[in-house]
């Protein structure tokens, strides 16, 4: 029932279109703006928002004025075991109340500890009381925000000792115990599964559909000490073709969704990420060609 | 409430990732999670030291960005980031580079960062609308008991130092190959007309004017210590500067056209 009401509030002019987005770059402001391209939503990292007022906020009225936006959240530390920071989620609520996002996401991660914040997307042990947790941490966000959220699944570096349920059931449990959506990140499903060594394709298949309401895609690299043949999700660079793979398999088997080009370091020039998005497009209407979904 | 699900786990992770040992791990991993610990480590000092140099970047420049990185881990180690905003990072900087032995070759780079800083809380401050002349018309008949109140985003750096000049030469673009400096003393006014940040140079005397009407003193208090420092200071000028720059708010809404 609650989640009826949620769902009702996303589909104001707000709503994000089941096409590509991109994240909102300060230096490609005047082009995306003032120019013509065929990104029909935006999508910022909350945080970076967090702000008295000035010209950063005034940037993203502009763009609101003009696009849907998504309000992606890198550090409400929804997976620390512990209950939101409440001043956190005060800040949070103003922006939303502020820029009517269509969608908001946060990650399954955490990232501070005894009031010192570490600015990275720490592990989750997947244990039962840490999916317990998780889930009462994104109730109380949405009773906060007054709406629903989506939450991403992580990239990972290590297996932790303490895990015992497979990250893919881990994730629906807490969306179906918790009535949030899923924002599934196949680029760090993908550096995931090299990095632990299981099977993204399998992964991907296993996420029901119908929890999945936004995808992100984006680049990785090989970690540059050498060695050790890890993958680093440092989105600072084009999105793989096994990404791309992986986008396919995933329109073909549930249809299209919004998917954001996610791009935070070496950024390119705005007509690299808007090519991106084209090619994002471009899959989604074949894959739905094939399978008779609306493209 | 929820119950900590993973204290131990987290409190592990924190000493490990704040370690000065590069190679520290919690100690119940091993093997390639051991190693690949690393990647969290890098992250957050990266992150950090990213984050501080983008909100001192004259400063960067100043000392290059090895000095900054190590600087920035001494900084965070002994000044813990609280805000999970990175945004207004940094707060102490200024005066921790005061103290850090390395920087002392550097007399003036505390003060620089002082500017950075003032820029820095200039740029994000709370919108409000700008008092500008015609406000201020209506109070010329009794301008000496006038007491104005600071726009929010105004800032005052006093300095010793060339501190504007330092500044402008090293977050220009492409800055010329030599700077000539005068050896004087620089105040920095930074205001935020609409939503552009500016940095003016005042003088002593009409840093003293500024700084008095800024704490809330009476313009005829103000322009006294001015007059303490520079018999031939002009108040008519630095009046024209500060309503130009925005310096104070106005009583009603006004427009703001960027």
């Amino acid at each position: 029932m609650t989640r009826d009401r949620w769902q009702r509030e996303l589909t104001h002019a707000s709503a994000i279109p089941a096409c590509a987005g991109a994240g909102f770059k300060s230096q490609h402001a005047a082009e995306i703006l003032h120019g013509r391209h065929e990104v029909r939503w935006f999508e910022v990292h909350a945080e970076n928002y967090m702000v008295g007022g000035g010209p950063r906020l005034h940037e993203l009225e502009q763009l609101r004025a003009r696009y849907p936006l998504s309000l992606h959240g890198v550090a409400l530390s929804l997976g620390g075991g512990v209950a939101p920071d409440r001043a956190h989620l005060l800040a949070l609520r103003a922006l939303v109340d502020r820029f009517e996002p269509g969608l908001v996401s946060e990650h399954v991660a955490w990232c501070g500890h005894g009031g010192r914040h570490l600015p990275d997307l720490l592990p989750v042990p997947l244990t039962g009381s840490a999916l317990a947790s998780l889930v009462q941490a994104i109730t109380i966000t949405q009773e906060a925000l007054g709406r629903r959220i989506l939450i991403e699944n992580p990239s990972t570096y290590f297996a932790l000792p303490q895990s015992v349920i497979p990250e893919e059931e881990f994730i629906t449990a807490a969306a179906r115990s918790s009535g949030c959506g899923v924002l599934l990140d196949l680029n760090n499903v993908f550096v995931s599964a090299h990095n632990l060594g299981f099977d993204a394709g399998a992964y991907v298949d296993a996420l029901p559909g119908d929890l999945i309401e936004q995808i992100h895609v984006a680049g990785h690299e090989p970690d540059s000490r050498g060695e050790d043949p890890v993958l680093i999700d440092t989105h600072g660079a084009p999105v793989a073709d096994a990404v791309w793979d992986l986008y396919a398999r995933l329109v073909s088997r549930i249809g299209i969704r919004p998917v954001l080009i996610e791009r935070d370091n070496n950024v390119p020039p705005w007509c690299e990420l808007e090519a991106q998005a084209r090619t994002a497009n471009r899959i989604a209407a074949a894959a739905g060609t094939r399978t008779g979904t609306a493209a | 409430m929820i119950s900590d699900a993973h204290h131990a786990l987290r409190a592990s992770f924190a000493a490990a990732l704040l370690a000065h040992d590069p190679g520290a791990s919690p100690d119940w991993l091993d093997g390639v999670a051991a190693r690949r610990f690393a990647i969290h480590r890098n992250n957050v000092h990266r992150a950090l030291g990213e984050a501080l140099g983008a909100a001192y970047p004259a400063v960067r420049r100043l000392v290059g960005e090895r000095f900054l990185r190590a600087a920035a881990r001494e900084y965070f180690a002994h000044s813990p980031q609280h805000d999970a905003s990175l945004a207004l990072c940094g707060a102490g900087f200024a005066d921790f580079l005061a103290a850090f032995a390395p920087a002392a070759t550097l007399p003036y780079l505390a003060d620089v960062a002082r500017l950075e800083r003032g820029w820095l809380e200039t740029c994000h401050a709370a919108d409000a609308p700008a008092l500008d002349a015609a406000d201020l018309a209506r109070h010329r008949h009794a301008l000496a008991e006038l007491r104005l109140a600071a726009h929010p985003a105004t800032r005052l750096i006093p300095s010793t130092h060339p501190i504007v000049s330092l500044w402008r030469h090293n977050t220009a673009d492409t800055p010329p190959a030599a700077l000539t400096l005068h050896a004087c003393a620089e105040h920095a006014l930074i205001t935020r007309p609409c939503f552009e940040v500016r940095v003016a140079v005042l003088d002593p005397a009409a840093s003293a004017f500024a700084g008095a009407l800024l704490r809330g003193e009476t313009a005829g208090a103000a322009c006294a210590a001015a007059a303490h420092i520079d018999v031939a200071f002009d108040v008519t000028a630095s009046f024209a500067l500060l309503i130009t720059a925005g310096a104070f708010t106005a009583t009603h809404p006004g427009d703001c056209t960027p």
